[in-house]
């Protein structure tokens, strides 16, 4: 009898230590009765567009209580929501681009958007896909930027083909992502994979280029901020600690330059390279779940994220193209004149990438080892 | 009745927190990945980030261990035979990394050798991104191990050995007396110490992440950052690869840690041992070691120092800024609340983990000295507790991540999900400090208590926990200290802003573009768990009984 009660204690002890209300998180518990009337969760990774203010506002206008998933990356949000999709844990999900669109919309996790209040959009935000299932919100195009400090046009001139970044002068002076980690880096992969299967050359495919890459001591990092902030010479990295500068070119996007001469008062070494089919239009989707818990809630903040709130301010929160043809990059500054726009960007459909992305990156992974 | 739920208890807790997840994850890991484990050990060597993964953490865990040893020992040697002014001082200081989180380390060393640090534009030194940086850290890192262990071994032995082999012929000379005496006094100490600093140098994320650069890969990393493990019909390629990894990990950490009790077991003290002081000389340091002492002193506390430094500094500039910032609410980075997730965690990690590790101690000493299968429950028990020391932090991630997830989704949102991470991972620290303490105790306490009529609640809360009580603040803030500073698991398993911990957002403070003061922020946080750190450890060297220095 007296053991009993030892062990009733400690057993009390242990299962009534993490229920105590003083040391839990207060309201935010999902089945109290502090539960809002109106609420939507969103699943996404860091897309700056989603500020607090933008959210606070939403909330104040709609009555809709917004709970924010955040996760690392646009890959991470397509593992969660896959992860969950017979329970979904989150009623929008926000951030899955084109390189994976196709691998979600095979896995069945949205619902149709027949009501959605869309604008009219970009023609580059409905070329990769323009089905019912999610909506664009942002994009942009990925190609590589180059240093013109480096790039002087005397000792150094344009590279005019993918394969002048295997020659010595480039050696180990390009910095790429990986693309399992990385949706920049994920985007210019495909890029090659287009740009080397349409070039004059038929004995040689993207693999080749990557190998001849790998041979060129090329960098590659996990994320894009490291890629650009510590690695690129001619980026906003070089005014930041931890800089270290030793690759003149990298892979961003084609309005990065744009982007830093908006910051920088019209001034920039940085220019994107806009051969034809070596840039990526890179498209950002937000769709409803299927099952969602909240779907007209849902419909509310995806409508909301294509409201002119949001379009006309994303060129500078998110720093990307807006969706809504409405708006575009602001001429300020020179973030417009200082933006690459290629001729032709790479053609693969998000139906095309579904099908290959994963032999694609099997491909990468080997030719990189 | 009574003594079989006593002893059963902490078995289905350990087996529930600690080895189902792992084994749910296993198996789905194994259903996910479309090839058996052999053809996913030989893929690892086709692929970018895995190929030659294998070798690089074996070559960075040996070339950090000896890297330690050769400077941990002389250390140890100096502290243990000659008595220093400020002793206790300089012990403490050199001791102190060791339960340092390892983000405020990374950041510590990112200060230091980085490439604006004051090393590089000084005396042009080129470490960042390189193995060496690593090592270097590694080695900070664990001769305060060496340290910890091997000098109660020196300053014990009793002296008057020493004048007796220096009259016989096998001892007449220094490295006679080294080879024969001292070799054999240090040598179990000196090896388990070693083993350990392979353990957590094979493990190591943060700094490999962080120090590490592009290309460097050890297996941690190389399997951290693979979002689609354990998802069937996508995640193919990356819950092979984190299975291939899993179970090296688990066969070498395995190895490594059945050779650490093997040292353990053997290394219990047969020479006779006087006290501590009486051992010390005090004779004059040379200069040379006077020198070097203070070389070592510098560099246990140089990363520390810019670790603080860093946060007094925005792009470059003196600043308050950064404090001011962490401070204020409406920054993305604001430390209040991720500093309370962090302490909330340390809180109940120290409420549920230190006494699960009393119980499963207690079951272990009284059960092992039984017979038959009570002593094989016990050394089960053992082992059970001690797993988690042979999974990473960010192998015990996915185990919560894709085993105990799987079984709700609704799991992936709860607040306290990380917890289960921090509770798996504290428990064997708590355990190892509690029971060799626990078998120490005399049952004789016990036995009189009980003829005396003290009820089992009577005979803990009178006796068992008024003699351990040192051993078991120590397990509990050993407890506390880990769960602060526990960065892979949390990393991995991050969903919500309710769990993101000081670390974690150190962590991301270094993927933020376009944000200089992100970092000067990670520089308050990282001072914030170093004073707490630091703290903690000052008031648990208070708490520790005489003989037990050589533990943790």
């Amino acid at each position: 009898m007296k053991i009993n009660k030892t062990i009733w204690l400690t057993l009390t002890i242990l299962l009534a230590a993490p229920l105590s209300g003083c040391l839990g998180p207060g309201g935010n518990e999902g089945s109290d009765n502090s539960e809002p009337a109106y609420k939507v969760t969103v699943l996404t990774y860091d897309v700056f567009a989603l500020s607090d203010s933008m959210l606070s506002d939403f909330t104040n206008r709609t009555g809709i209580e917004v709970e924010i998933i955040k996760v690392d990356d646009s890959g991470t949000v397509l593992a969660r929501a896959l992860q969950t999709k017979d329970n979904p844990i989150a009623d929008v999900i926000v951030g899955i681009d084109n390189s994976f669109l196709q691998v979600a919309l095979d896995n069945e996790l949205f619902t149709n958007l027949y009501n959605a209040k869309i604008p009219e959009l970009h023609v580059e935000a409905t070329t990769p896909y323009s089905g019912n299932f999610v909506v664009p919100y942002d994009w942009g195009r990925v190609c590589i930027n180059y240093d013109t400090t480096f790039v002087d046009g005397e000792n150094v001139t344009a590279p005019t083909s993918l394969w002048d970044f295997t020659n010595d002068t480039w050696e180990g002076k390009v910095v790429v992502q990986n693309p399992r980690t990385s949706s920049p880096g994920r985007s210019f992969m495909l890029a090659t994979v287009d740009y080397f299967a349409n070039d004059a050359d038929d004995s040689t495919d993207f693999t080749d280029w990557w190998s001849a890459m790998k041979a060129n001591d090329v960098i590659v990092t996990d994320g894009w901020t490291e890629a650009y902030e510590t690695h690129y010479s001619g980026g906003y990295g070089q005014w930041y600690d931890g800089f270290v500068g030793n690759a003149n070119a990298v892979v961003s996007y084609c309005h990065s330059p744009g982007v830093e001469a908006f910051y920088g008062d019209n001034w920039t070494t940085s220019v994107a390279l806009t051969l034809d089919r070596a840039s990526f239009l890179q498209v950002e989707y937000a769709g409803i779940a299927k099952g969602a818990a909240h779907p007209i809630d849902a419909l509310v903040f995806i409508d909301e994220m294509l409201a002119t709130g949001v379009q006309s301010t994303i060129s500078t929160t998110n720093f990307m193209y807006p969706a809504d043809v409405n708006y575009t990059l602001p001429s300020e500054n020179g973030y417009l004149y200082h933006t690459g726009v290629p001729n032709q960007d790479s053609s693969l459909t998000a139906e095309e990438i579904g099908a290959g992305i994963d032999e694609w990156l099997n491909q990468w992974d080997s030719a990189m080892a | 009745m009574g003594k079989l739920v006593l002893h059963t208890v902490p078995a289905v807790l350990v087996i529930l927190l600690v080895i189902a997840p792992f084994i749910i994850a296993l198996i789905r890991l194994s259903e996910a990945s479309e090839v058996g484990i052999f053809e996913a050990i030989s893929n690892l060597d086709n692929r970018y980030q895995t190929n030659g993964a294998v070798g690089f953490t074996l070559k960075l865990s040996a070339i950090s261990t000896l890297s330690t040893v050769s400077i941990g020992l002389p250390l140890a040697w100096w502290m243990g035979r000659y008595h220093w002014p400020a002793h206790s001082i300089i012990r403490a200081i050199l001791t102190t990394p060791f339960v340092v989180p390892s983000m405020v380390a990374t950041i510590g060393f990112i200060s230091l050798l980085g490439p604006q640090s004051w090393l590089a534009e000084n005396f042009n030194l080129k470490l960042w991104h390189t193995m060496t940086a690593i090592v270097i850290a590694h080695t900070w890192y664990n001769v305060a191990l060496v340290v910890r262990l091997v000098e109660p071994a020196i300053a014990r032995l009793d002296p008057s050995l020493e004048e007796s082999a220096r009259l016989l012929p096998g001892g007449n000379k220094a490295w006679k007396r080294a080879l024969r005496l001292w070799w054999p006094v240090v040598r179990l100490n000196l090896a388990a110490a070693a083993t350990l600093t392979f353990v957590f140098s094979f493990t190591s994320f943060a700094l490999v992440r962080h120090l590490g650069g592009p290309g460097m890969y050890n297996m941690e990393r190389a399997m951290a950052e693979r979002p689609f493990t354990g998802i069937i019909g996508v995640g193919a390629v990356d819950s092979e690869i984190v299975l291939a990894f899993g179970v090296i990990q688990l066969v070498i950490l395995t190895a490594a840690l059945w050779l650490l009790t093997e040292f353990q077991q053997r290394g219990k003290t047969w020479l006779p041992l006087a006290t501590e002081k009486s051992t010390r000389l005090q004779l004059p340091k040379t200069k040379h070691q006077k020198l070097l002492m203070g070389s070592a002193l510098a560099a246990a506390t140089a990363p520390l120092y810019f670790t603080i430094k860093g946060s007094f500094s925005v792009a470059g500039n003196f600043s308050f800024e950064a404090w001011q910032t962490a401070f204020s609410s409406s920054h993305d980075f604001a430390l209040i609340q991720p500093l309370i997730n962090t302490l909330r965690f340390a809180i109940l990690t120290v409420i549920i983990a230190v006494p699960l590790a009393w119980l499963a101690a207690n079951s272990v000493s009284t059960l092992e000295n039984e017979k038959g299968w009570s002593a094989r429950y016990a050394r089960v028990l053992d082992v059970m507790v001690m797993a988690p020391f042979a999974l990473s932090a960010v192998m015990v991630g996915y185990g919560i991540l894709i085993g105990l997830s799987h079984l709700s989704n609704s799991l992936l949102l709860v607040w306290w999900l990380p917890l289960i991470a921090h509770l798996i991972i504290a428990l064997p620290f708590a355990m190892r400090v509690i029971l060799p303490a626990m078998r120490s105790l005399d049952p004789s306490y016990l036995e009189a208590a009980r003829t005396l009529g003290a009820s089992q609640l009577k005979v803990i809360f009178k006796v068992h926990i008024p003699l351990l009580r040192g051993p078991l603040i120590v397990a509990a803030i050993l407890a506390f200290a880990v769960s602060l500073g526990e960065f892979g698991a949390t990393w991995l398993l991050w969903n919500t802003p309710d769990w993101t911990t000081l670390p974690v957002l150190i962590d991301r403070a270094y993927s933020r573009p376009y944000d200089p003061i992100a970092r000067s922020i990670a520089h308050v946080a990282a001072s914030l768990l170093l004073i707490t750190t630091l703290t903690l450890f000052i008031t648990a060297e208070k708490f520790r009984m005489t003989g037990q220095e050589g533990e943790f």
